[in-house]
């Protein structure tokens, strides 16, 4: 893992991990839950986790599941069978940076037009939005801990975006 | 920038999020082939255009990613209000000009 920081926030580079975006009715959520052992969150902009797993909400019948255990595709497949429902593995497709600190909203705000104060992106909110002109996810897993997805071919335009909003954060 | 409340992640969210998606409330003829070349020409490329209160289709594309409905007045740049595809316009929404 490599981190750059400066001042009060710092940008971590994770390693690609487990993840799918599910599709489906209320009815195949509830399996989707049931196989996943974690409630798929039901309002919107939020998530649910339990240990290193986590589903995050991407819009009324979209749901991003994190999860590393190797055989999560086939579990979930077994709890759909029969069911209408999309599922596709896209652990391959994003960059993932942890922004991490005092100040990892601060530095998120160079590229995210959004409030990101703790009442306005409290723990466990989570929402796509743009970082500048690329897609990206964005979640609140902690109070000081950001994770920051964009698509791989978006990622090094992220990166080089990090460094340049690090470069001008204020010193401690 | 404007700020745009999406009906689904029932939030304000910067325009950035959003794109226009032409005119709301046509209703599709259903079967193509019976209407007369003028209509089925009408109803694809004739927009209404009015300068005032216009219904208008947005998605969501960096969000949810849906598509709903918004009232936007097209003078001021003030939209009204903003609603699930599946609900009605607002009562008091007079639809745009004809």
């Amino acid at each position: 893992m490599v981190e750059i920081s400066r001042g009060r926030a710092a940008v971590q580079m994770q390693a690609a991990s487990g993840r799918f975006v599910f599709r489906g009715g209320r009815d195949a959520a509830l399996a989707c839950g049931r196989g996943f052992g974690l409630a798929l969150p039901a309002p919107p902009l939020w998530s649910s986790d339990i240990g290193d797993r986590a589903a995050l909400w991407l819009g009324p019948d979209e749901w991003l599941l994190i999860a590393n255990e190797a055989g999560t595709l086939r579990v979930l497949r077994d709890a759909l069978a029969g069911m209408a429902h999309a599922l596709v593995d896209v652990s391959s497709r994003d960059c993932l940076f942890d922004i991490c600190g005092p100040d990892a909203a601060l530095l998120l705000n160079a590229a995210i037009p959004l409030d990101l104060s703790e009442q306005g992106f409290p723990i466990g909110a989570c929402t796509r939005t743009v970082f500048a002109k690329a897609g990206a996810t964005l979640w609140r897993r902690e109070r000081e801990i950001f994770q920051l997805s964009v698509a791989r071919s978006h990622g090094d335009y992220a990166q080089r975006l990090l460094d340049e909003a690090l470069r001008s954060m204020p010193e401690p | 920038m404007l700020l745009i409340r999406c009906p689904y992640c029932e939030t304000e969210r910067p325009e950035l999020e959003f794109r226009y998606g032409g005119e709301a409330l046509l209703e599709r003829p259903k079967d193509p082939a019976l209407v007369s070349d003028d209509a089925w020409t009408a109803y694809l490329w004739t927009c209404k255009n009015p300068k005032g209160p216009h219904a208008e289709r947005w998605r969501h594309v960096h969000g949810c990613g849906r598509f709903f409905n918004a009232a936007r007045n097209t003078v001021s740049d003030l939209i009204v209000s903003t609603w699930r595809v599946d609900d009605s316009p607002p009562a008091n929404f007079d639809g745009g000009g004809a």
